[in-house]
């Protein structure tokens, strides 16, 4: 007898997305500079735990500015670093940002979320006051304030920054779902059996509303990354690692003097990396909205 | 031909295209509709019913494809017809009506506007008397200052009724109009409608799933199951001595005082 | 709407007044003396109690704690018992602990852990052991400081009669007066620094939001008219990477392309409308990803709705449904989304303006960061967390004028 599988939300999900073409090319993508990422920081606790100065650090005034050749695939920066090598780093610190940031933004959205809709009543007042605060605050301004008031302590400043005024918008969407799913029988049953308020929320309800958390990571990583190329472009954040944002500062100005390979390689990449994110998190969003069910 | 006859349905296919399945909604049906009669299209949801009813004048989705067939109405082969030709038969000889009067109109608008909507599109300025249109479907003329979001589900199936006889239609055709209505409106609905046959000259093609609003005021029934009529006749033939397994299924399944 | 903006006051009051007081430091320049920091803070109400109290700092000494090695008392008789983690004073004449001479309308009290004989802001002190000592004292006394005396800490507090007159008392009698504070990297009141920088960025920002508005909205109604078309698709897709692209990119790509390589247009500075036409173009270009999909979303929501498919069945051909049906209940949300952004007006861009040189809000409060200005940086947050709450409240407004079902209570 032929085993019965009911296909949960996650099994049609995947089946959509398997027939979605540019979903499983932007996956490949992100995949392909995941492990970029993972690369670059072998490389860069290599240098550290040994002590020594890589390669993209390495300065050499005599072959600066040098056009992409055989032994620098994208070329030279104005200091002679090698501009591959530090485009592998900026994917580093990229993926440094949009995780740290997110680690810090998810679990206040989703705690606060969850208590806000689970508890109701003043806690929920308390929460949806906090959070439309929070809301009004002028984006990147505020984002720049907060790194301003931790100026010096490197990325400190843009974790905070992005991290603790991102949650809002995952904050409501999980305070409506587990609204929803408080009125549902499931929630009930496990009500009057007795569990905790908290077991429900967290072993119950949750699960259940996963998916948000994970199409809002996917969407909030490209937002985060391209967040941070604007602060250190800027010159507030990070100062002595590679990060795209820098870059692209500094390969500004020798674009107008006709040295075009370091701002085009960033630029493309940087692309690259927030294009497929975004349409990778578009795809999952539509592959696991229950509402496109047919 | 007929003379009586105003609609006539030959065979007609409508599919649809959906990951790459194809889904065969109207599977090859035959069925007319005479002047001066209530024919009924009945089956539960999926029997391709609905499909059948806005395929007359193709208010198909985008994505339905007509394969075979032939829908002739009042001696025009619609299929045949342009869009343009098209559109000056929708509202004006052919009229409709629909299932959730709430949201079948357009909330920002009032119901005067809609309605004489229905009539500027065919009939250039001329101002029809509303009221009277109103009065057909016995409602106050008062109503048509109202926005939808005034009035009850029973008086804007009401309206909308009016409005689908602005231009003086030969065919209504009403899909689930009493369904999601109250019991007592429906009634209502269903006898207007049955007076307005005779007034208005009007046949009627009544879309639904439920035999007991067939057995009100259907003249003939055609039962539908997968995309296929599977059982046709007048309405007491088909009640008293129905021969197929699912027609009698769904008669049972009327609730009987 | 009030307990919002109470709260953004709130929140704005503990960034800016919770800071470290190297940004003080910071945007005072290089060469700070104490007295500084003190005008500094008593411009700004810092050297009061946070919220409630009778007790502040004052710049003039900092809390010492020798026992924990934090202390910058210095001087011949001054030693540093390493064992014990004290000073040993022998103080022969006065000693003047203070940087500068304290304000002598308030008293302050010293408090700390000593042993010794001597004399203790002005009092006289006698103890063999380590005791706790609480001394008041006036301005005048503070300065004297005499005898042989050990100490394992001390520390100097104003004395503030009414406790209620704190740093949030201050900062709401502030903006009850419109005063924003005072800018030290500017050298001017933040509100005029303020009202100066308003139109430049309204005249970036009201062309980049019209201009954008347009566009975005006939771009999203063809892509309602060929729905699943080819040219619906290519917008969808062409949103997305527009979205894609950074906006540092945005600027760097159109200094450098219509800018340098064609010289079409300026790329900085304010002197007349060709300055503003290269970033206005930016920022429409930059806004269209987002925005076309945004409309886009809410046009294809009206088109699925039941009342479309009763026009069509009146015999509407798709333009007129589009204009007179569609297009008016989508001005709803339309509507609430042009109102939302009026607070990002006037924020102006703070990219635009600081790379093409537009004299605007903006300018001034990249600039701010940059140099550590609290007093512009909290106002410019401060006003537009404000706007923001204005304009949800005209959104409401703006609903029930525009939607028949929305009544105002």
């Amino acid at each position: 007898m032929k085993k019965f599988r009911s296909t949960g939300l996650w099994d049609d999900a995947f089946k959509r997305l398997k027939k979605d073409n540019i979903a499983m090319i932007s996956l490949f993508i992100v995949i392909f500079f995941t492990f970029l990422a993972i690369y670059g920081e072998l490389v860069y606790q290599y240098h550290e735990a040994l002590d020594l100065t890589p390669n993209y650090q390495k300065t050499n005034l005599e072959i600066a500015y040098t056009s992409p050749n055989m032994n620098h695939l994208m070329g030279t920066d104005g200091l002679g670093r090698d501009v591959m090598g530090r485009l592998v780093q900026g994917v580093r610190i990229a993926y440094k940002v949009g995780i740290i940031t997110s680690l810090i933004a998810i679990p206040i959205g989703v705690i606060l979320g969850c208590l806000a809709g689970y508890y109701g009543g003043k806690i929920d007042d308390f929460i949806v006051w906090f959070y439309s605060t929070v809301a009004s605050m002028p984006g990147l301004l505020f984002i720049l304030a907060i790194a301003m008031i931790f100026k010096g302590q490197g990325l400190l400043g843009i974790y905070l920054g992005i991290g603790l005024t991102t949650w809002v918008g995952l904050c409501r969407l999980i305070r409506g779902e587990v609204l929803k799913h408080k009125e549902l029988t499931y929630v009930q049953s496990a009500k009057v059996l007795g569990i905790s308020s908290s077991k429900i929320m967290f072993k119950h309800i949750l699960p259940n509303i996963f998916h948000i958390i994970i199409v809002t990571f996917t969407l909030r990583f490209p937002a985060a990354v391209g967040t941070e190329v604007i602060m250190s472009y800027l010159g507030i954040g990070v100062q002595n690692q590679p990060s795209w944002g820098l870059m692209i500062e500094s390969a500004r100005m020798r674009l107008w003097q006709g040295m075009w390979w370091e701002m085009t390689f960033v630029t493309i990449a940087l692309f690259l990396l927030v294009l497929s994110f975004n349409l990778l998190g578009d795809s999952l969003r539509d592959a696991l909205d229950p509402k496109l069910k047919d | 031909m007929n003379q009586e006859n105003l609609l006539n349905i030959k065979n007609l296919k409508v599919y649809f295209n959906s990951d790459n399945n194809i889904i065969k909604a109207v599977d090859d049906i035959s069925f007319t509709v005479n002047k001066g009669e209530i024919v009924s299209l009945v089956g539960e949801s999926g029997s391709g019913k609905s499909i059948s009813a806005l395929s007359i004048t193709k208010l198909t989705p985008q994505s339905a494809k007509y394969l075979n067939g032939e829908i002739i109405y009042d001696n025009i082969d619609i299929l045949r017809l342009s869009d343009n030709n098209l559109r000056k038969i929708r509202g004006n000889s052919i009229g409709y009506i629909f299932q959730e009067p709430m949201t079948s109109f357009n909330p920002v608008l009032k119901i005067k506007d809609q309605i004489q909507e229905a009539i500027s599109m065919h009939n250039g300025n001329k101002v029809i008397n509303i009221d009277f249109l109103l009065s057909k479907v016995q409602l106050p003329s008062r109503i048509k200052n109202s926005y939808p979001h005034e009035m009850s589900g029973g008086q804007l199936q009401r309206c909308m009724i009016a409005m689908a006889l602005a231009c003086s239609p030969k065919l209504l055709i009403a899909d689930e109009p009493t369904t999601a209505l109250d019991v007592t409106i429906q009634k209502e609905i269903l006898d207007l409608l049955n007076s307005l046959k005779k007034t208005e000259g009007l046949s009627i093609l009544l879309i639904t799933h439920n035999f007991g609003v067939v057995s009100e005021i259907a003249d003939r029934v055609y039962v539908m199951q997968n995309g296929k009529i599977i059982e046709s006749g007048n309405t007491n033939e088909i009640l008293y001595f129905p021969k197929n397994e699912y027609t009698k299924k769904l008669i049972s399944a009327v609730p009987r005082m | 709407m009030v307990p919002t903006v109470l709260g953004v006051i709130f929140l704005t009051f503990i960034l800016f007044n919770i800071v470290p007081n190297d940004l003080a430091a910071i945007s005072l320049g290089k060469n700070v003396t104490p007295e500084m920091l003190e005008r500094f803070d008593e411009v700004r109400g810092l050297n009061l109690p946070l919220f409630f109290g009778k007790k502040a700092t004052t710049r003039s000494m900092n809390d010492q704690n020798f026992s924990k090695g934090m202390y910058d008392w210095r001087g011949d008789n001054i030693s540093y018992n390493l064992n014990g983690n004290y000073i040993s004073t022998n103080f022969k004449y006065n000693f003047n602990p203070l940087s500068f001479k304290l304000n002598e309308s308030y008293a302050y009290e010293w408090t700390g852990i000593a042993r010794g004989n001597g004399i203790i802001a002005g009092n006289e002190f006698n103890s063999e052991t380590w005791n706790n000592f609480k001394i008041i004292s006036s301005n005048k006394d503070s300065e004297v400081f005499f005898g042989n005396i050990d100490f394992k800490k001390i520390k100097i507090r104003k004395i503030i009669n009414n406790p209620f007159n704190s740093q949030l008392f201050f900062y709401f009698r502030q903006l009850s007066n419109a005063d924003f504070g005072y800018s030290e990297s500017f050298k001017q009141p933040v509100t005029k620094l303020i009202s100066d920088g308003i139109w430049p960025s309204l005249s970036l920002t009201i062309p980049i939001f019209f201009i954008g508005l347009f566009i975005s909205i006939f771009l999203s109604l063809i892509c309602a008219l060929y729905r699943n078309k080819f040219i619906d698709r290519f917008f969808v897709i062409l949103s997305v990477a527009l979205m894609s692209i950074n906006y540092v990119v945005y600027i760097v790509a159109g200094q450098y392309l219509l800018g340098f390589k064609m010289n079409i247009f300026p790329v900085w500075g304010y002197e007349s409308l060709s300055y503003l036409f290269l970033p206005v173009l930016i920022g429409v270009i930059s806004g269209l990803g987002s925005n076309i999909r945004f409309y886009r979303t809410i046009m294809l929501d009206e088109m699925y709705k039941d009342y479309v498919r009763t026009a069509y069945s009146k015999g509407a051909s798709k333009f007129r449904v589009l204009f007179k049906h569609i297009l008016k209940n989508a001005s709803i949300p339309i509507i609430t989304n042009v109102v939302i952004a009026i607070p990002f007006l006037y924020t102006g861009s703070l990219l635009l303006e600081n790379f093409f040189g537009i004299p605007g809000l903006g300018y001034l409060g990249i600039n701010a960061i940059l140099s550590a200005d609290i007093d512009v940086v909290r106002a410019l947050v401060l006003i537009g967390s404000l706007l923001f709450v204005l304009s949800n409240l005209l959104t409401d407004i703006c609903y029930a004028l525009v939607d028949p079902r929305v009544r105002l209570r």
